[in-house]
């Protein structure tokens, strides 16, 4: 059945998507603020993260709140209220009972359009974030994946630099700062709301209509992502972690837009290569056949600019050369030879026939509505879907393949107890 | 519930909402059931049941399941080894086909065993990166001197490296048995067809030998224990355990209470409670921790389990706090519930918690197909059946009782990851 979402944009512009599903007696709120880490300032990197973490803690809107205050409205309810960052939005996300719909939305609306963000909480989160980044630094998955996000967007691209920022950059971030960014980033034209579960449409429309209907502010200036050169040449780093057991492997490129023509041909290379059933081709070399990683995959990222296509595998120290080489041989091999018809089938009959566990609960269904509006793909979006994936030809996705995974222009980095000199 | 002849048990439950069946196939066996020597083994054989079967050759089971969109996927814990799919409707005989030859025709192949090896060693090195996850093994280790939760489920490295590819089949061959499983369906079907289908697939198997169970008994704890892990490392981590009653246990949903009171109420659904973090910001121990600027993180974990377990607290300190404050604070509101037990406004709170965690334990027919099952092979699925009423009836002394029981410092063992 298609999904038939009501989308309805109020007079200050913030858009509602709504969709009835009586399954369980809750419902799942998605609030997307186009608000994520690209509009942290070059010289306060992390300042949207250290946002996201204060951002819920006190209002001072139609109701003040305190920290304490809105714990109490929170866990009373059962409700965990988790805010995500991404490089583009900022998300506000939680499931409640029915009955709790519309106190719970009241209180989303006060966090979101007006944060009290105290300075003693604020001194908290700092000291949150910063304990963070150093377990994120003793974390050889986390090291390898900023080092390879680093690498393929240099020179400051907002897809490079790390998310909750540096331990030098949190410490000195004024709570001026953290303030002035939800001043010139948040607006009711920049926030959209999805809402799935156990409610009428109707009474979704209205009580999300008080309570963000009275919210004005001027549209803040759009920021521009620069786009991206992929690399002309091959890198590789090493990040000697010597007290670990095991070696994080991060080998990617940077690749396409998500508004390519050729997204969904790059979806399906990707899904053969890394994804279909443990891990696809890499899966079958590297932890079937040679046993040598409990995980190995290949995620694709297209986003409003060029997102990166990322190879991922844990591997003990001494596999680490024959890992990255047998990356290389899947990837050459993928290049010169090409899918299978079989291979390019068999992943489109996957993902055609996963959509009905993908949109199962309130809460995926919610995601998949945010990403088709981010991404301005339309309301029948997840009608459209099985037929753009089953109109790729095997000449586009090995083309794809072609332009995607050269070897000879990986970025390959390697965290762990490795070093190059013990080999 | 139905049983088969040969023993099997079967679960059946309709749900509509979506054109979807999850099947899960349960086996009375995991870590706990495991000898020196053999640690792991349970775990393995799990790997090993993805790897072909006399009728599903090795070079298709890739696929087998995708083809109709489905997923499939298998864990291995202290009680049980289970297995699932997911997938549209139609794939239903699919399912039972692959879960059917899983019980009875696995290959074995020794290429593969020895393939698998390393594939568990390198899954065992992964977790030993993670601090967190290093100490609550040898905190489980230390609190454990007689029962065999003391292991970790993944196995130790030794025995790893030397069991046999006779072991494994063995060891196979004795626990995935019709009499030792029981079979859940869950989804967009109708109950007595799919039971002619699950007689169909499974009435032929043959039902093996009664298995051995765990007949130790933990002796109780007469004093604190302690383990210090120094490592280089850039973080602290603090972890307090104490031995918990089984989930039969009366005690049991008090002391579910007493956690969401301390640390947010989770759930109980071992799939799915864990990947949202709990409703805690109002709860006393991270009030008096993360508030406080002590900790940067606190967590409790009270798991349901066939026997007793332990009831842990874990902290990662703040950075700069040594793992001294982190546990006299810790340890001071612990002691401090135990003598005092907990408010009337607390009780509601958890209550409330719990009743919203246990909906939303129960979103996809995944999630429902999982809590049949699990406590069935467990406990009994009348207990799952009977959560929210057991949840309401608990009382404050029942809570406070569970506290004073559970609490105590002989009962416990403290442990601290302190980087070097």
């Amino acid at each position: 059945m298609p999904l038939a979402p009501t989308r309805m944009t109020l007079p200050n512009g913030v858009v509602i998507l709504a969709k009835h599903t009586p399954t369980t007696p809750a419902v799942s709120i998605n609030l997307a603020m186009r608000a994520g880490s690209i509009a942290d300032p070059p010289d306060s990197v992390g300042a949207t993260w250290l946002l996201s973490r204060t951002i819920d803690r006190g209002t001072s809107g139609v109701v003040a709140r305190s920290a304490n205050a809105i714990a109490e409205e929170l866990d009373s309810r059962g409700i965990t209220l988790t805010v995500t960052v991404s490089r583009h939005l900022m998300s506000f996300v939680c499931t409640c009972l029915a009955e709790d719909f519309e106190p719970v939305l009241a209180l989303l609306a006060d966090i979101v359009t007006s944060p009290s963000l105290p300075e003693d909480e604020l001194q908290t989160r700092r000291a949150e974030v910063v304990t963070a980044i150093r377990q994120d630094a003793d974390n050889p998955a986390v090291r390898a994946s900023e080092a390879l996000m680093a690498l393929l967007y240099p020179n400051g691209h907002p897809y490079g630099r790390p998310t909750k920022g540096s331990i030098e950059s949190i410490e000195s971030m004024s709570r001026e700062r953290i303030t002035a960014l939800h001043d010139e980033r948040f607006g009711p034209d920049q926030l959209s709301a999805a809402i799935v579960g156990d409610v009428d449409v109707a009474r979704v429309v209205d009580v999300a209509g008080r309570v963000f209907g009275r919210w004005r502010k001027p549209s803040p200036t759009p920021l521009v992502v620069p786009r991206v050169a992929p690399a002309r040449a091959r890198q590789r780093v090493v990040i000697p972690m010597m007290n670990k057991m095991q070696a994080d492997i991060a080998y990617g490129f940077t690749t396409i837009t998500r508004d390519d023509p050729a997204y969904y041909a790059y979806w399906l290379m990707n899904n053969a290569l890394g994804q279909y059933a443990i891990g696809g081709r890499l899966g079958d070399s590297i932890r079937e056949r040679q046993g040598m990683a409990y995980y190995v995959s290949s995620s694709l990222d297209a986003n409003v600019a060029e997102g990166p296509l990322a190879i991922r595998a844990g591997v003990s120290p001494k596999n680490v050369d024959r890992a990255v080489a047998s990356i290389d041989e899947e990837l050459t091999r993928l290049r010169r030879d090409g899918l299978t018809r079989k291979e390019l089938d068999e992943s489109c009959q996957y993902l055609v026939g996963s959509m009905p566990r993908a949109l199962e609960t309130n809460g995926s269904i919610a995601n998949f509505l945010q990403t088709a509006e981010f991404f301005g793909l339309g309301l029948d979006y997840d009608e459209r879907l099985p037929g753009l994936l089953r109109s790729v030809t095997l000449d586009e996705a090995n083309f794809a393949a072609r332009r995607a995974v050269n070897p000879e222009r990986a970025t390959v980095v390697i965290a762990g107890p490795y070093r190059d000199d013990l080999g | 519930m139905r049983n088969l002849d040969n023993g099997l048990k079967v679960l059946i439950q309709e749900e509509h909402t979506a054109p979807l069946a999850s099947v899960w196939c349960w086996y009375k066996v995991g870590s706990k059931d495991e000898g020196p020597g053999l640690t792991g083994v349970s775990h393995w054989v799990e790997h090993m049941n993805f790897k072909g079967t006399t009728n599903i050759p090795r070079d298709q089971v890739k696929g087998i399941i995708e083809q109709f969109g489905g997923s499939w996927n298998g864990y291995t814990w202290i009680d049980q080894t289970t297995y699932l799919e997911t997938a549209t409707r139609d794939a239903l005989d699919r399912m039972l086909f692959i879960e059917s030859e899983r019980m009875a025709n696995c290959l074995y192949d020794p290429a593969d065993c020895e393939s698998e090896r390393t594939v568990i060693i390198s899954e065992l090195q992964g977790g030993e990166n993670d601090p967190d996850q290093l100490l609550d093994q040898e905190v489980t280790a230390t609190a454990f001197k007689a029962h065999t939760y003391r292991h970790p489920t993944i196995g130790w490295l030794s025995d790893l490296q030397t069991m046999t590819r006779d072991d494994l089949y063995g060891y196979y061959r004795r626990y995935y048995v019709p009499n030792n499983a029981t079979l859940v369906i869950v989804g967009d079907v109708d109950a007595g067809a799919a039971l002619e289908r699950v007689e169909h697939y499974f009435g032929g198997i043959a039902p093996g030998a009664a298995v051995s169970r765990v007949k130790t008994v933990e002796p109780e704890q007469t004093g604190e224990r302690r383990v210090t892990i120094r490592k280089e490392s850039t973080t602290a981590y603090f972890k307090a355990s104490y031995h918990a009653p089984a989930v039969q246990d009366a005690r049991f949903f008090p002391l579910l209470i007493l956690d969401a009171v301390l640390t947010g109420a989770k759930g109980l659904n071992l799939w799915s409670s864990f990947r949202v973090a709990p409703p805690q910001r109002s709860a006393r121990l991270y009030r008096a921790l993360v508030e406080r600027r002590i900790a940067s993180s606190v967590s409790g974990s009270l798991l349901p389990t066939e026997q007793p377990f332990l009831y842990t607290v874990s902290v990662t300190a703040m950075n700069g706090v040594p793992l001294a404050a982190v546990e006299e604070a810790a340890v001071s509101e612990l002691d401090r519930v135990a003598r005092e037990g907990v408010t009337e406004a607390e009780l509601t709170k958890a209550k409330a918690q719990l009743k919203a965690r246990l909906v939303f334990d129960n979103d996809s027919v995944t999630n429902i197909a999982h809590q049949l099952g699990y406590f069935e092979t467990v406990a009994a699925v009348d207990l799952f059946t009977s959560m929210p009423a057991r949840i309401a009836a608990v009382t404050l002394d029942q809570v406070g009782e569970a506290a004073a029981a559970v609490l105590q410092q002989a009962n416990r063992t403290i442990g601290w990851f302190e980087p070097r």
